[in-house]
This record gives structure tokens, C-alpha cells and sequence, in this order.
């Protein structure tokens, strides 16, 4: 168990520092002057040399690199021009509004995909099948700009169910006013979770040990239950967290539409004003937070799939 | 001169199967499709408004026979910025998913087919640009290049190669190991001719079925980044930027923010059930 | 058919099928893969049903549970275990028979058990939900179980996965699964088709042991002669759909009648020594298409002795012995 995991680990080191490679030449990739951009047009050429010093920016480029890596251990990913304040003070600011959008985000989609999944897999191109395969089509070309509003025009506005914009960030007012937006960001991964449920489950209900089961006097409920959910389970753990990336980008436009202050609303407003230093280090933490995920989920998947330990 | 007996599935190719109708759905997606695309073609001559004529006069009407759609809040024409918005959306959602389409599929080929370093470093190289949420990447490079179509295009390309790439090779992977291919190396064909003869045609078949979903997928985020305002600029018409621009008046003119979203929907549902014939009938897997 | 019956079904048969018939669709040409069939097991006793694929074999057995693949019908006939009627009863009803009355082994062990949850957990399941015993009790009887059909380690092997476990011994596993229960009748369904010999004879062992101890009737499932004769007290005979003979083992070798069987049972490599120029003898011809079979016995196109009265046949079976039947009229010593 142990080595696997190494295993893995040592196998994500190659795609945390290539992902640190590009999110560090970005900012050279700017056509102009990046300094210059980010302090906007009231500057003397005095004070961009400055504050390129100040960021490092005039040193050669493996010592910039090396600076940044020496940064990103001692969690200081730089500064942010437009905010005035270090990068890792926003962050954290702003991070746990998108850590509790997400979670809420994933455990609405679980809750409404597994229930239509297993209906749909108990009767196969069924008349139930048929919705619920229509249904994913439809949720998995919405917009979220789109569904977010329309969200917001019935539940928001017209019957004035749940509010509209802002953040409560405690208890229970977080729940309120994150449960449009987690619905809206739910809706793109429920398309994606149902289809693979789906089809996972019904690989396992047809499978010999089902019949067996059968044949020993256990109900149906339980069968479908304890062997074919539960089966099916890391199946659906591992598409969670292959398409954690889209539900980590919708953030962008769901906490945008609804004022949530943020990492993907922020990301939005750092691209709108050029802060470089931001957007360089949110796209950083984005990436790795995809690969930390997908670490997770293989040891998650693990423990309900005994069979991997021997890989 | 001898040929080598060609793969199964390129024997199978042919263009009369597209046309054919699997299912009842993939009858209407296709159906669907034709319209819109008519519809792009045709809006300079269905559309009764040049889609930036300005008529503060008539601004935030209701949906009526001579706006099908309603006015916005300069009295610009909906239905008609809807249709050119629907060309530059088709236009440039297909460009952005099919140009880097076979560059994708070659990476991931090479990387396949020759293993060993090459295909360390590729896949390493693929791996990082999968691990970027698609639409962080795609706003990060539009921050770079400035906000824009061009910024968006260079983007949504950068952000999307890599899948083709990443399905190509593992379809590189299988077919290494199989007959023909084994036989082409007995052969002793040169290496671009085993890939480009003989493999291609099965690794096509796995990224043309993923590009059904990477269409809308593109399309989407495109839709997302206008609206955001880091996309197609005002005054250009586009789906997601006109429901940005309806977003201030949601309550009073309902119109001009959902019914493109719903645009955005049909156009998107009609590629998945298109998508999902071709690919019943071709499935995902190889051979 | 009566005569069949009446000679040998008595009121305290365990199990009684009169007259099964099952369909496949499409329903206006169907294809059957039981022809009126009509077999007993009686207590204790052990019957064998034999054949090649597609025989009906294998429905058969899965019909007494009702564990059909979707899409067959039952359309005629009657199963009767314990005196209840099995194809009418409601889904508790069958539960209950499935789960108290009558175990079953499945042929492939590599995938009839559950492979994420550990078989200590697979047979506790059994004793709680189906004999309603607590945690404790239920586990310590797991032990006692998979000793008994002869897993060493038994302590240790409570928490393992069936991956860990070879064929064999998945099979005891499963073994243990089907009599934990104590059923009266146990469905074996080609239990030993995907091991080696060494552990197919461990298994029929483990499964002679198992019906001396506790008197359990048995239909066991095989395309092998070999293993019947080993385990069976009587053998019916199937072919396309039909039991073309029915008789005690010990006299289907010496005494065989239908043409089918006596092309099976001299098709057994030690039983008959090859002829001089050292060929096996087989059955000529291909396996039957059940969707199109000819009119009357289904052997014709393959039998030696096949006669254009064969066309008329209606595959009842007659006495030809003390408790020998055989479908085909022609056959005679």
C-alpha cells in the first residue's frame, strides 16, 4: 500500500514543477512591458525600473525561477500590484469561499446524479433512462453564466427563496447563500457523474456475483445498494475528480455572477486588470490543486477497491 | 505492388456512413445543426437589423413579430445580433477545436509509437497542461495576450491540444502491439509510413468522438469569457456577451439575458446528439 | 410422460418439474430451450444433468430458482419444491426459497464472489440476513465454515479478499456460502468446469462429504461424464432442449440406450480403448440450432440409427429398465 502511493507521488513531482515552469514564464510572455502594464499609465520610468527590481524581474531567468520555487516553499508567492497587499494574504482571504462553493458544489451533484443513475441503471433504456440521458445532454451544454442567472431571475428575484449575491461566511448563512451558486457549479459535473455512474453500474448489476447474491435470498434493495452502488462508488469518485479541473474554472464564472469574493471571482478581476503577479499565482495553486485532488482520489479509490493494492 | 492488407476500420470509413442516421436523436441533433448552421450562414439576409443599429427609441422591448427576440438597452435588434452572434460562435468554436486537432493527435502518436524519452518528456509535457483547470489556462493567457477574440482563440487552442494528444497515444499504445502493425515493422516500412497509413485511421476514431464534447466544451468557455468581458469585446456581437449585457436588466427585460443562453443550449445539446451517434457507432475504444 | 412421473414421483418428492417449457423471443418464433420437461429430485438424492452447451442444462437449475436471464419466459410447466409452487410465488416467497430452501454453486469462481468485500463479510451476510443470527455469533460461524469445507488458516482467511484466494479455494468459499444456510436442495452448476483436475477432485470431495453429513439433495450441472459418474445417484441426459435418457448412473455406462448418450459415453477416453487405428470416436456433426431444429428428435441429423420415423418422435420418455427411461423408441438392447 505504502509503495503505491509512493508510487504516485513521486510520479507528480514531474507535473508540479513543469506546472511551476509555466505558471513562472507567463508573465515573460507578455508582449510589452509587464511592469509598466500592471502600474497602469501614471508612472515615471523611474518607478517601473523600481518596482522591477522590486519583483525580480531584471535578474536572469534561472534566478528568477530559482526565487520563485524558493518562494512557493515558504509560501510567499509574490505581490500583487493592483491590491497592494502579498499574494498569499488575498488568498487566503478569499480562499475559503471557494472551498466551501466546491465542496458544496460536488456533494449537490453527487446527491442529485447518484439517486437518477441508479434508476437509470436498474432499467436500462427505460423510459426513465431516456429523460435522465436527455437531462445530461441539456445540464452538460448550459452555460453556467446562463443557468446562474436564470437561478438567480426565479429562485432570487421572483420568489425570493434564497439571496442573489454576497457571502455569509459563517454558519448557517453560508449554507444560504452558497446554495444557488452550488447548484449552478454542481450542474456542469452532474451530466459527467451520471453517465459514469450509470454505465459502471450497470456493467456491475449484470456481473456473476450479482447473480449469485441473488440466488442467496438478498433482497433487491440490498443488492442494489451494498454491491451495486457500492461498486460503483470509485468509478464515481475517480470522474469527480478527473473533471475537478472544470468545476475549479466554473468558479470563475459562478462566484463572478453572484459576487462570492473568491479565488475565481479574483481571477477574473486580476485578468480585467492586468495584476500578472496574481494571475500567475492563482492559475499555479489552481493546477496544483488538481494534481493534490487527484493524489487524494487514488487513495480514496484504494480503500474501497482492495484489487489496487497489489498494483 | 503489394500493398499491406489495410486496418479493419479503414476499410469501414467511408463518407456515406456520416449521412446515415443511427437513432431517432442523432436525426435531430443533425437536424438542428443544419439549421443553425443555415442560420449562420444566411444571417445577413434573414437578419432585419444590422446587429449594431442603435434605436434608443425603441429600447428593452418585449419579444415581438418585428423583434423576435426584443430590444436591448440601446434598441439594438436581439434576434438579429443573436444570428451573427451564432456565426462568429460556430466559426470560431470549430477552428478552435479542429485546427489543433491533428497537431494533438501527431504529438500523442510520436509519443506512442516511439516511447522510451520521447515519450516521457511529451507525456510530461501533456500531463502539465492537463492538470490546468481549462478555463484557469485560458483565462491566464488571455491576461497575458489582453483581453480579446485573438487572446481567447490563442487560449482555448493552448489549453486544448493536449487531450488529443494524451487519447491519441494511448491508442498508440494498443495498436503497437497489434497484428498489422508488428507487420508493417516485419515489412520494413519506414516509421512514418506505419503511423500515417496504417495507425492513423484508428486513432482518429477516438478524438473525433471526444470532439463532439470539446466542441461545446470550447463553446462554452468562449460563451464564458465574452460574458466575463475577457472574450469577444463590446460592440461584437456574441451569446455570452449579449447576456452580459442583458444582466443589468434581468428583471425588466427578462429577454435579452436568457433567451441566447437558450441559443447556447440548443446549439450545444444539438452537437451531443450528434456527437453521440457518431460515437455509438464508433465507439471509443480502438480496433 | 405419465408413466415417467407416476413411477418415480412420490407426494414427498423435494423437488417435482412437470411440464417446463422456456422461451426465448421473438414471441411469434420462438426459440425454446426447455421442451416440456418433466424431472424429481427426491430427498437426499443426487441427480445429474449432462450435456453439451446449449442443451438446456444449465436453465434447467436456473429455472428451480426463477434466476432465468431476463429475457427468457416460462411458458408452460410447473416447479414444485417442498410441495410450493415456485414459478407463481411472490418475490418474498422466492426469497425465502432462495435463501433458506435451496443453495447454489455458480461455475466461474473468479467471478461469483463480491470482489471489494471480504468473504468473512460475504458469509456473515448470509447467516444474519438469512438466519437471522447476531454480528458475533455470525462471524465465529464463518470461521467454523470455512473450516469445514476446508480452507487452512481459516482465522486469517475470514478477512481476505477473493483475490487472495485461489480458484479452489474460491469455490469452497462459495461452497460454504451455498450450505450455510442448511438448504435441502443445492444447485451445482458446473462447479468444478474452470479448475484443474487436482482441485476438481477436491471439490467433488469436499462436495461428497458435504451431502453425507447432512443428507442435501443435489442437481449437479456438467458437460463431464466423468464427474457425474463420480458423484451422482442418477443422470438425465439432455440434448437441444430435451432429457433424451434418464436412468441410475450405475447403469448409463454399461446400458446406455439413446444414441446420444452412447456416442457420449464412448467418447470418453479411458472408458473405451480407441479402435485399432488408435481415432477417439466423437459425435458426427454440429451442436443443434435451437432457433431451427427439425421436426420430431433433434438427434436425427447427427444419429447412426436414424430412420425417417424419426421425423415423428415426440420425445416422451419410456421405461426401458427398473428406472431407466429413454426418449428414443427405437433403441432397444
Amino acid at each position: 500500500m505504502a509503495w503505491y502511493f509512493l508510487r504516485r507521488l513521486l510520479a507528480a513531482v514531474p507535473v508540479l514543477i513543469g506546472l511551476s515552469i509555466v505558471a513562472f514564464l507567463l508573465i515573460h510572455f507578455v508582449p510589452g512591458d509587464p511592469v509598466a502594464q500592471m502600474l497602469g499609465g501614471k508612472t515615471t520610468p523611474a518607478h517601473v525600473e523600481m518596482v522591477r527590481h522590486q519583483l525580480g524581474l531584471d535578474a536572469p531567468l534561472w534566478r528568477q525561477y530559482l526565487r520563485f520555487i524558493w518562494g512557493v516553499v515558504h509560501l510567499n508567492l509574490g505581490y500583487s500590484i493592483t491590491l497592494n497587499l502579498p499574494v498569499m494574504h488575498v488568498l487566503r482571504n478569499r480562499g475559503t469561499a471557494t472551498f466551501w462553493l466546491l465542496l458544496y458544489g460536488v456533494g449537490v451533484a453527487v446527491v442529485i446524479s447518484v439517486p437518477l443513475a441508479a434508476w437509470s441503471a436498474i432499467k436500462p433504456d427505460g423510459w426513465v433512462d431516456q429523460g435522465v440521458r436527455f437531462l445530461t445532454t441539456t445540464a452538460f451544454a448550459m452555460p453556467s453564466f446562463w443557468l446562474a442567472l436564470v437561478l438567480a431571475l426565479i429562485f432570487g428575484l421572483q420568489l425570493h427563496w434564497l439571496p442573489v449575491t454576497g457571502y455569509t461566511p459563517t454558519f448557517p448563512g453560508l449554507f444560504v447563500s452558497l446554495t444557488l451558486p452550488a447548484i449552478t457549479l454542481g450542474m456542469s459535473l452532474v451530466a459527467v457523474v451520471i453517465r459514469t455512474l450509470r454505465s459502471t453500474m450497470i456493467e456491475v448489476l449484470s456481473s456473476e456475483y450479482i447473480a449469485a447474491a441473488r440466488a442467496r435470498g438478498l433482497t433487491e434493495r440490498r443488492i442494489l445498494l451494498r454491491y451495486g452502488l457500492r461498486n460503483s462508488l470509485g468509478a464515481m469518485v475517480t470522474v469527480i475528480a478527473a473533471d475537478i479541473g472544470y468545476l475549479i474554472g466554473g468558479t470563475a464564472v459562478v462566484e463572478t455572477v453572484f459576487q462570492i469574493p473568491g479565488l475565481g471571482s479574483l481571477l477574473v478581476q486580476s485578468a480585467l486588470q492586468r495584476d500578472y503577479t496574481l494571475v500567475t499565482a492563482l492559475a499555479f495553486i489552481a493546477g496544483v490543486a488538481v494534481v493534490v485532488i487527484s493524489l487524494v482520489t487514488d487513495f480514496i479509490y484504494a480503500l474501497l477497491d482492495p484489487r489496487v493494492k497489489l498494483g | 505492388m503489394a500493398t499491406l492488407p489495410m486496418s479493419p476500420t479503414l476499410r469501414r470509413i467511408r463518407l456515406s456512413h456520416l449521412f446515415r442516421p443511427a437513432n431517432l436523436s442523432a436525426a435531430v441533433g443533425a437536424t438542428i445543426l443544419l439549421v443553425l448552421v443555415a442560420a449562420a450562414v444566411l444571417a445577413p439576409l434573414i437578419a432585419r437589423y444590422p446587429p449594431n443599429h442603435i434605436d434608443i427609441l425603441h429600447a428593452l422591448q418585449p419579444p415581438s413579430w418585428a423583434h423576435p427576440m426584443g430590444t436591448d438597452h440601446v434598441g439594438r435588434d436581439v434576434f438579429s445580433r443573436v444570428l451573427y452572434a451564432i456565426r462568429l460562435d460556430i466559426v470560431v468554436v470549430l477552428f478552435v477545436t479542429y485546427f489543433p486537432l491533428p497537431f494533438g493527435i501527431l504529438i500523442g502518436t510520436v509519443a506512442g509509437y516511439f516511447g522510451g524519452p520521447t515519450d516521457a518528456v511529451i507525456s510530461r509535457i501533456v500531463d502539465v497542461d492537463i492538470a490546468f483547470p481549462f478555463l484557469v489556462l485560458v483565462i491566464a493567457v488571455v491576461a497575458i495576450m489582453g483581453p480579446g477574440l485573438s487572446g481567447a482563440i490563442v487560449g482555448i487552442m493552448v489549453g486544448g491540444w493536449a487531450m488529443y494528444a494524451r487519447l491519441a497515444r494511448g491508442e498508440m499504445l494498443v495498436l503497437r502491439e497489434k497484428q498489422f502493425m508488428l507487420a508493417t515493422k516485419a515489412m520494413g516500412y519506414s516509421h512514418s509510413r506505419s503511423i500515417i497509413r496504417h495507425a492513423l485511421p484508428n486513432l482518429v476514431r477516438s478524438s473525433v468522438v471526444f470532439s463532439a464534447s470539446d466542441v461545446v466544451i470550447n463553446l462554452l468557455v468562449l460563451a464564458g469569457l465574452s460574458y466575463l468581458g475577457l472574450g469577444v469585446q463590446p460592440p461584437t456581437p456574441e451569446l455570452g456577451a449579449i447576456v452580459a449585457s442583458g444582466q443589468p436588466y434581468l428583471l425588466t427585460a427578462w429577454w435579452i439575458a436568457t433567451l441566447p443562453g437558450l441559443v447556447l443550449v440548443i446549439i450545444g445539446v444539438a452537437v451531443s446528439m450528434a456527437g453521440d451517434a457518431v460515437g455509438d457507432r464508433w465507439g471509443g475504444s480502438s480496433g | 410422460m405419465a408413466d415417467h412421473l407416476s413411477k418415480t414421483t412420490t407426494p414427498h418428492d423435494l423437488l417435482s418439474i412437470r411440464g417446463l417449457r422456456v422461451e426465448f423471443p421473438p414471441e411469434w418464433a420462438p426459440i425454446v430451450a426447455i421442451h416440456d420437461l418433466n424431472l424429481t429430485v427426491a430427498p437426499g438424492e443426487t441427480v445429474g444433468l449432462v450435456g453439451e452447451s446449449g442443451s438446456g442444462k444449465t436453465m434447467t437449475a436456473r429455472s428451480v430458482i426463477r434466476l432465468l436471464p431476463p429475457t427468457a419466459r416460462v411458458t408452460r410447466g410447473e416447479i414444485r419444491f417442498e410441495g410450493e409452487d415456485v414459478l407463481s410465488a411472490d418475490s418474498e416467497e422466492l426469497r425465502r426459497i432462495r435463501a433458506n430452501g435451496i443453495g447454489t454453486v455458480f461455475q466461474d469462481p473468479y467471478s461469483s464472489l463480491n470482489p471489494v468485500a471480504r468473504i468473512g463479510d460475504q458469509i456473515t451476510e448470509v447467516l444474519r440476513l438469512n438466519l437471522g443470527l447476531e454480528q458475533g455469533e455470525a462471524e465465529a460461524r464463518a470461521v467454523e465454515a470455512l473450516e469445514h469445507v476446508g480452507i487452512p488458516s481459516a482465522k486469517k482467511r475470514v478477512r481476505s479478499y477473493p483475490h487472495e484466494l485461489s480458484g479452489g479455494q474460491r469455490q469452497r468459499v462459495m461452497f460454504a456460502m451455498a450450505t450455510a444456510a442448511r438448504p435441502r436442495l443445492l444447485l451445482a452448476d458446473e462447479p468444478t468446469t474452470a479448475l484443474d483436475v487436482t482441485t476438481q477432485a477436491q471439490i467433488l470431495a469436499l462436495l461428497k462429504r458435504l451431502r453425507e453429513e447432512t443428507g442435501l439433495a443435489t442437481i449437479l450441472v456438467s458437460h463431464d461424464f466423468g464427474v457425474i459418474n463420480q458423484t451422482c445417484d442418477t443422470v438425465a441426459v439432455m440434448y437441444a432442449g430435451y432429457i433424451v435418457e434418464h436412468a441410475p448412473v450405475r447403469r448409463i455406462y454399461a446400458h446406455a440406450q439413446h444414441p446420444y448418450t452412447l456416442g457420449l459415453v464412448h467418447s470418453i477416453p479411458d472408458i473405451v480403448p480407441p479402435d485399432r487405428r488408435g481415432h477417439l470416436s466423437t459425435i458426427a456433426g454440429q451442436p443443434p440450432d435451437l432457433s431451427s431444429l427439425p421436426d420430431g428428435c433433434p438427434f436425427k441429423p447427427r444419429c447412426s440409427l436414424a430412420k425417417p420415423e424419426c421425423s415423428q418422435v415426440d420425445m416422451t420418455l419410456e421405461a426401458v429398465a427398473e428406472r431407466h427411461f429413454t426418449a428414443c423408441p427405437f433403441a432397444r438392447n
